[in-house]
């Protein structure tokens, strides 16, 4: 069974055969306008956050320089490695739980297509519901005394939980609630992707005598692959700074056992108002992201 | 001439010459001396701000002024009144602040406009406005470093909501005493087990507010003569053991998350037996089903050293910064008079005023529904006695309160005992004293 | 039964079971927007009460909604044209020239926390006094969207076989026409994925509209924050907001989702 050359590595051309030479190459005029958009709007914002994170002070008083100060402070934070920490476990089990189990609905909603239409819109619900309704939704379902899953827990004769209430439980919970609410993000993107499918590999494969398994694992995957890297580097890059069910939820806690890099920096800059460190928090949590982005994407060339 | 007529002229002669008298003695007060003026308000999502917000149309046929009243939710509010202020923008006119938060903070930023030398000039100020009416109490805690940071609007305290039903049910009173308390609530898990015996916060920023009432009522203090923390010290050592363990033992599940939505639902829908919330959350407390006829309130018994509840207020502000601050003066005086506050009591927003509380439709009002007449009372005894200290007052605040919220949660879960805790937190909390000099 | 049947019968259940999972907090939302604020959170929870309609009476006549669906309309639409002008040619270059650097460069923006950007912009913008316009609002949240549909954009073009293209461009065309006559088409389904993904985005996405909004520009979001504070929590009426703002994506979605057709692509590819 051989899939389409296409998936080849190959040099990109130096030049597009047989295009007229143009003043300004195409590459240009294709990217250009998107990245100077992106750079003239962020530039600015990070010199200063730069120059914030490194500078210490509060409120009305002068800035004071420390240099890389903040730096060397973060590292020595406990309260840092801790959120470092909440930050990667959260990251790995929803980002596991919403590439496997979009993975499956959007091939579910692919293979029922016909009378799908409007269940296709209503699974977009999860996200297409404002932040904050979605965290106080959770909070009162979740709760351990008149939540209603502790009730149907408490119905079935399950013992009932803490949730969110439970330094261990806490994340994990954080983590379904991401993957309730992103799964039908990722199903669009693979189910969309499984619109785009060549028939050749299929039809190939099928005249080959592959069974249903075969060709998942042998074509479908495979192909699906780069709509899964793409779904992965969204996600990747909002799951990293995860924010708002905490901030309505549990603001971190019990304990510091929900607190993510980003609600410690925000915590830092907007509640306490250390400008600084918070800068310096938010600039590190950045590099934390795009060293994972690279990552990917490195992964996305190796099996391009 | 014969007599009437000229009873009739003198009484006409007099009424002219007083008022002419009158009017050459008193300037007339203009309200629409601003007109045509667009004010920026920015306010925070409670009662206050939604009131005020309701009620602006009639500030602006008073004086001709618009009010864009914008409202966001305390954390949002929060972020965009830093950023417009940081910026120096002169985006807003008034804010509302609670000082007892960041008065210090604000003050040393100068975000605050001194009201100082307005609230007294006649030619800025309505002759019956009656600044004295304003407890003196509660004037003294907008004043922050020698400056009037702004005008309080409302007074608000953590108050017990009980059921008197269920009390009695079990054969009990409403508890008396603080050690009290403890005794009730065992008495209660064996009697009604279904129930919360006694519920208050523990989500960590929101502790402070409850738990400093406690920390009174024991006799203790955040910070030493000397200006270090005082968590070890007994008296607060013995309220953070006493509060924690209430919530440990008697207190809902997963209370370490709990803060005033969670409260008011719990004790509404009829699953605890006694709240300790503030005061605020009465209107939405009794509107649940049954609790207006059931429900007391009181404020937290009396500790060893008495009885001294936790008072706060938010206050309108005027921006430094501010474009249009006389006209913002003048949104200040409407929202605060006199006739305004009795508007706003009749809704349940308790006013920092004394005159209001004796007025006749606010009266009749309270006394309508027992229950009502009980929150003001125990409001009244809040802005008498109350002690303003929510947190220690230091200037990096809010961070403090977040330490002892947590220090005070790692005792609810059992992962420290209160000493380990209060010593840590006492530590940490120096550390933010020394970087806030 | 047949094979054929069971198959069916299972592909069922396994739909239905994912229904329910994703949907019941949705029912149990939209349920509760119907309920006063007290009964939200009453227990044991109650499936069967008698509904009310006071929370959306109450909704329609304190907030002014249709001016504010408007801004958010505006916001969220223009920002995703914006997004799809610039993200759209910048996937294209990315798959044909084979280049990840440009796609990466976009995502930085996205990969900052939120709360980096408000002060600096808060002062920018004020500056050249755009707050509480549209431009503002639109630039800023365009660079949101505008990653999103760049990453979602690039899978797509690079599913469509080279050859397709390359022989296009031998038959003379300029690479401007084959993107717009072959390459979109094929692509459609991108399009329509990354059109919604992003206008939902865009229309929940709050943080920017806090303080780059002013009172003729303020979104719908507002409202959901309104019902949650001291005093002023009120369950029915936000669920009765979270409910209202989700109308407006979940019928945009409903309406392009005709364009995400099956089989677009065969045709080309046999010719």
């Amino acid at each position: 069974m051989t899939v389409s050359h296409r998936f080849d590595v190959r040099p990109a051309p130096a030049a597009v055969r047989g295009a007229p030479r143009r003043g300004v190459p195409p590459a240009v005029w294709l990217l250009g306008p998107a990245l100077a958009f992106v750079i003239v709007l962020t530039v600015f914002p990070f010199l200063y956050a730069i120059y914030l994170s490194l500078n210490r002070f509060v409120f009305g008083g002068t800035p004071t320089f420390v240099g890389l100060g903040n730096y060397a402070a973060m590292l020595r934070d406990p309260l840092f490695w801790t959120g470092l920490r909440v930050t990667l476990v959260l990251y790995v089990l929803a980002l596991a739980a919403q590439l496997a189990l979009g993975l499956y609905v959007g091939m579910l909603l692919h293979r029922a297509l016909r009378a799908a239409r409007f269940l296709r819109t209503i699974l977009l619900a999860p996200f297409a519901m404002p932040s904050v309704a979605v965290g106080m939704m959770w909070l009162i379902l979740l709760d351990p005394s008149f939540g209603s899953v502790n009730y149907l827990l408490h119905l079935a004769g399950l013992p009932k939980s803490l949730f969110l209430a439970s330094p261990s439980l806490v994340v994990p919970t954080l983590a379904a609630i991401d993957t309730w609410q992103w799964t039908p993000f990722v199903a669009l993107i693979v189910l969309g992707g499984l619109q785009s499918l060549p028939a050749d590999p299929y039809e190939a494969a099928v005249v080959d005598g592959a069974s249903p398994a075969q060709l998942f694992r042998f074509i479908t995957l495979p192909l699906l692959r780069p709509s899964l890297l793409a779904a992965a580097i969204l996600r990747s890059v909002d799951l990293l700074r995860f924010f708002d069910t905490v901030y309505i939820t549990t603001q971190g806690g019990p304990g510091n056992a929900s607190t993510t890099l980003n609600i410690y920096a925000y915590q830092q800059g907007f509640q306490f108002f250390e400008l600084g460190y918070a800068s310096a928090l938010m600039l590190v949590l950045l590099l934390a992201v795009f060293a994972v982005v690279t990552g990917l994407t490195t992964l996305r060339r190796a099996i391009a | 001439m014969n007599r009437n007529r000229i009873a009739v002229l003198t009484a006409a002669v007099a009424m002219i010459a007083v008022t002419a008298t009158a009017a050459s003695s008193a300037p007339a007060f203009d309200w629409k001396k601003y007109s045509g003026t667009t004010l920026n308000f920015l306010a925070d999502d409670n009662p206050v701000g939604q009131l005020l917000k309701e009620h602006a149309p009639e500030f602006t046929t008073l004086t001709g002024i618009r009010v864009n009243v914008l409202l966001f939710s305390e954390q949002q509010f929060r972020q965009r009144l830093t950023t417009v202020l940081q910026a120096k923008s002169g985006d807003v006119d008034v804010f509302m602040s609670l000082v007892s938060l960041e008065g210090l903070l604000y003050r040393r930023a100068g975000w605050y406009e001194d009201l100082n030398p307005i609230v007294h000039d006649p030619s800025r100020t309505a002759p019956d406005y009656d600044f004295s009416d304003l407890g003196a109490g509660v004037v003294r805690s907008s004043i922050v470093n020698g400056q009037l940071t702004g005008i309080p609007v409302n007074i608000e305290g953590p108050v017990v909501y009980y059921r008197k039903d269920v009390l009695a049910k079990c054969g009990l009173t409403p508890p008396k005493a603080l050690s009290q308390l403890a005794t009730d609530a065992a008495a209660l898990k064996k009697c009604v087990p279904d129930m919360t015996a006694f519920a208050s916060r523990g989500l960590a920023p929101a502790v402070p507010y409850t738990f400093s009432n406690f920390m009174h009522n024991f006799g203790g203090t955040y910070l030493t003569g000397a200006g270090r923390m005082a968590l070890s010290s007994p008296p607060t050592l013995a309220a953070i053991s006493y509060y924690a363990s209430l919530l440990k033992d008697y207190g809902p599940p997963g209370v370490v998350n709990y803060s005033f939505p969670q409260l008011t639902a719990l004790f509404g829908n009829g699953q605890a037996v006694m709240s300790f919330e503030s005061s605020n959350e009465f209107g939405k407390v009794v509107a649940a089903p049954g609790r207006a006829q059931d429900t007391g309130v009181m404020v937290l018994p009396p500790g060893p050293a008495g009885s001294v509840p936790t008072v706060i207020g938010w206050e309108l502000a005027i921006s430094a910064y501010a474009a249009h601050k006389d006209a913002a003066w003048y949104f200040l005086q409407w929202a605060t008079s006199k006739q305004m506050e009795v508007t706003l009591g009749l809704e349940g927003l308790a006013p920092p005023r004394t005159s209001p509380w004796h007025a006749p439709a606010f009266v009749k009002w309270l006394n309508a529904v027992p229950v009502r007449r009980e929150w003001a009372d125990a409001l009244a005894a809040i802005a008498r006695t109350g002690s303003g200290e929510v947190g220690p007052n230091i200037l990096l605040q809010p961070q403090a309160r977040q330490i002892i919220g947590q220090a005070i949660d790692s005792v609810i879960l059992g992962q420290a005992t209160a000493q380990n805790a209060a010593a840590s937190a006492d530590q940490q909390i120096d550390q933010l004293i020394q970087q806030g000099k | 039964m047949t094979l054929r049947a069971v198959r069916a019968a299972w592909l069922y259940v396994q739909y239905a079971t994912v229904c329910v999972i994703i949907l019941a907090p949705i029912a149990w939302t939209v349920l509760s927007s119907f309920k006063p604020s007290a009964a939200v959170t009453a227990y044991p929870p109650a499936l069967v009460f008698s509904p009310t309609v006071a929370n959306y009476a109450r909704l329609f006549t304190t907030v002014p909604l249709l001016r504010y669906g408007l801004n958010s309309v505006v916001i969220a639409g223009g920002s995703t044209l914006l997004g799809l002008a610039l993200a759209v040619p910048a996937a294209f270059a990315v798959s044909w020239y084979q280049i990840l650097w440009p796609a990466s460069l976009a995502l930085v923006a996205r990969m900052a926390p939120g709360a980096l950007f408000l002060l600096p912009w808060y002062v920018l913008f004020t500056r050249i006094h755009l707050i509480n316009t549209y431009t503002a609002l639109i630039l800023t949240h365009a660079v949101i969207t505008m990653p999103v549909i760049l990453w979602t954009m690039i899978s797509f073009f690079d599913a469509i076989p080279r050859d397709v293209l390359e022989s296009s461009l031998v038959d003379g065309s300029t690479l401007g026409r084959t993107i717009a006559v072959i390459a979109l088409p094929l692509a459609a389904p991108g399009i329509v994925v990354a059109t919604v993904l992003s206008f939902i985005l865009s229309w929940n996405y709050f943080l920017f509209a806090l303080v780059l909004s002013g009172i003729n520009t303020t979104p719908l979001t507002v409202a959901a924050f309104q019902f949650v504070g001291e005093g002023v929590t009120d369950w029915g009426m936000l669920m009765g907001t979270a409910t209202l703002l989700a109308l407006p994506p979940l019928a945009l979605a409903f309406l392009v989702q005709q364009w995400l057709v099956h089989g677009l692509t065969f045709g080309a590819v046999k010719g």
